[in-house]
């Protein structure tokens, strides 16, 4: 029970709580909606559900609902709709090439089925921002439509066989070792690691073979993977693919090698990961700045269950 | 009777307990690399219709001849063939699942000097004879690993 006289006591720290909840609304700017100068162009079907579901927070129309723009919830909801914006924006998408597009929308799908978008903290609140599985499927055919396959493509088969004239001579072995603007470098003896798995992707129409030094193998076969240690490293060479009809797909000519080395002191800012792009047969290295590293990161987070790296060999339960 | 009852129940927790920590990691868990025992890879390519995905490695001299398309004695060729499996966290993606099947091919150079083959399947089954399974596999080209 509480006495009265103790009530009293409480009734000063109650205004002093209603002073503070009130002078903070006035601490920040609300979220300020720009203008949809080059809107996402996809189906009506596909768009419904981008609006309902992510445009409060990657767009330049946030509706947000009385209660986000209370402080302190609405600080929370300004900094997701910042970052969120500043990630990719639904009012300027078609600024984008063809190609950022298309990989930008199958990131979408994925953040999607892995449940990270949209954001748990948002929907508790915006139930109706949940997507249905009928939206999950309509996005997942919207992603294939974007990226027919092309049969029997000429133009690869073309590359494929002006690189097989080089393949026998050693031309193309680097001499020198590339390094990305991160200071991650190119590892040649890659070839001589075990492979711990091939992909084969109807997303970007290419194939991969991804090898691992032996801290990376030894990890995966023991199970500690969360985290990978220090000093795993894993690189993945990627090639163009030629489809036929009948199912068959054939390597084409070599498309980049992508590298990631875990080192927590390095990369703190990225769990520890340090990536490298490395394209053509001349390795060239991508991205302008270190800052490139970011990118990289941001779509691994989508397999922070398996230590940020999607292509590790299904577990034995999941044979069939 | 409740005192068996409870017996039991308190060997159920220990033994379940000692279970777990023995268990923590169990097998279903466990991820295999696959061993291909210091062999290179060659190729890889898949099938979507048949639903498998494949490696192709090689000894030295097999990634060679793979390489000038002159075949040489002594080579040793294992060609992996697994279940097509979907990446867990990415749609769009298809990962080398369970081993379907392992074939195994060495090449010796027989009294003329002529350069022979020999076929044998190590794991599973694969359709078609072992010359037609020769001829195939070894007309792989080596990829380019730069
Ligand atoms: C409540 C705000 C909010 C909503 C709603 C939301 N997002 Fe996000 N989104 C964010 C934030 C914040 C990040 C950055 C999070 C991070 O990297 O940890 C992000 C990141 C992403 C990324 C990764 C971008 C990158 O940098 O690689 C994708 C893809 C994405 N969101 C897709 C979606 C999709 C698709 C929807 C709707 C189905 C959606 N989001 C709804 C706030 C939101
Ligand atoms: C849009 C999402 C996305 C972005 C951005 C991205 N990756 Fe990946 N990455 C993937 C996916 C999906 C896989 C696994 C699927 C596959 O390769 O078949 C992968 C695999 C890899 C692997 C093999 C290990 C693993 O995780 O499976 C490396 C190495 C890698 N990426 C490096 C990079 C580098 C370097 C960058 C930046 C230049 C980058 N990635 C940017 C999605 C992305």
């Amino acid at each position: 029970m509480v006495s009265s006289k103790k009530l009293k006591r409480l009734w000063p720290i109650a205004g002093i709580l209603s002073v503070v909840i009130i002078s903070i609304q006035f601490i920040q700017v609300p979220v300020q909606n720009g203008k949809t100068t080059h809107p996402i162009n996809a189906p009506e079907e596909v768009t419904k559900i981008f609006r309902k579901a992510c445009y409060d927070c990657h767009s330049n129309e946030t509706k947000l609902s009385w209660y986000d723009k209370v402080a302190p919830v609405s600080w929370l909801v300004n900094h997701d709709v910042e970052e969120g914006r500043s990630r990719f924006n639904f009012s300027t998408f078609d600024t984008l090439s063809a190609t950022d597009q298309q990989v930008r929308l199958w990131e979408m799908v994925n953040m999607a089925l892995a449940g990270k978008m949209p954001l748990n903290s948002y929907t508790t609140l915006h139930l109706a921002a949940k997507l249905t599985q009928h939206d999950v499927e309509v996005l997942k055919n919207y992603v294939v439509s974007i990226s027919p396959t092309k049969y029997h493509d000429s133009t690869q088969l073309k590359s494929a066989e002006e690189e097989q004239k080089v393949v026998g001579d050693g031309s193309t072995t680097s001499k020198n070792i590339p390094v990305a603007p991160n200071g991650v470098r190119f590892i040649p003896d890659y070839k001589n690691w075990e492979v711990i798995s091939t992909t084969s992707r109807f997303d970007n129409h290419t194939m991969r073979v991804i090898y691992g030094n032996k801290v990376t193998v030894n990890a995966i076969r023991n199970g500690r993977i969360k985290p990978f240690p220090d000093g795993a490293a894993i690189v993945k060479v990627v090639y163009n693919i030629i489809e036929e009809k009948n199912g068959e797909v054939h390597p084409g000519a070599f498309n980049n090698i992508q590298i990631m080395i875990k080192d927590e002191k390095r990369f703190p800012e990225s769990k520890g990961w340090g990536f490298g792009k490395f394209n053509g047969t001349g390795l060239k290295p991508y991205g302008e700045t270190a800052a490139f590293n970011t990118t990289c990161y941001n779509c691994h987070k989508i397999a922070d269950e398996t230590g940020y790296v999607f292509s590790i060999p299904l577990e034995n339960k999941d044979l069939k | 009777m409740i005192r068996m009852k409870i017996f039991a129940m308190v060997l159920c927790v220990i033994a379940g307990s000692y279970g777990c920590a023995n268990n923590s990691y169990n097998d279903g868990r466990k991820r295999i690399v696959y061993n291909a025992h210091g062999l290179k890879v060659i190729t890889s390519f898949s099938d979507r219709k048949q639903q498998t995905i494949s490696l192709l490695y090689g000894n030295a001299l097999a990634l060679q001849s793979a390489k000038t398309g002159i075949q040489d004695k002594g080579e040793l060729f294992e060609l992996v063939t697994f279940k097509q499996a979907d990446n867990k966290y990415w749609y769009g993606s298809y990962i080398n699942g369970a081993v379907q099947s392992i074939e195994l091919i060495t090449s010796y150079a027989t009294d003329k000097n002529v350069i022979a083959f020999k076929y044998k399947i190590l794991q599973g089954q694969v359709p078609g004879d072992a010359d037609a399974r020769i001829k195939s596999i070894i007309s792989h080209r080596a990829l380019l690993f730069p």
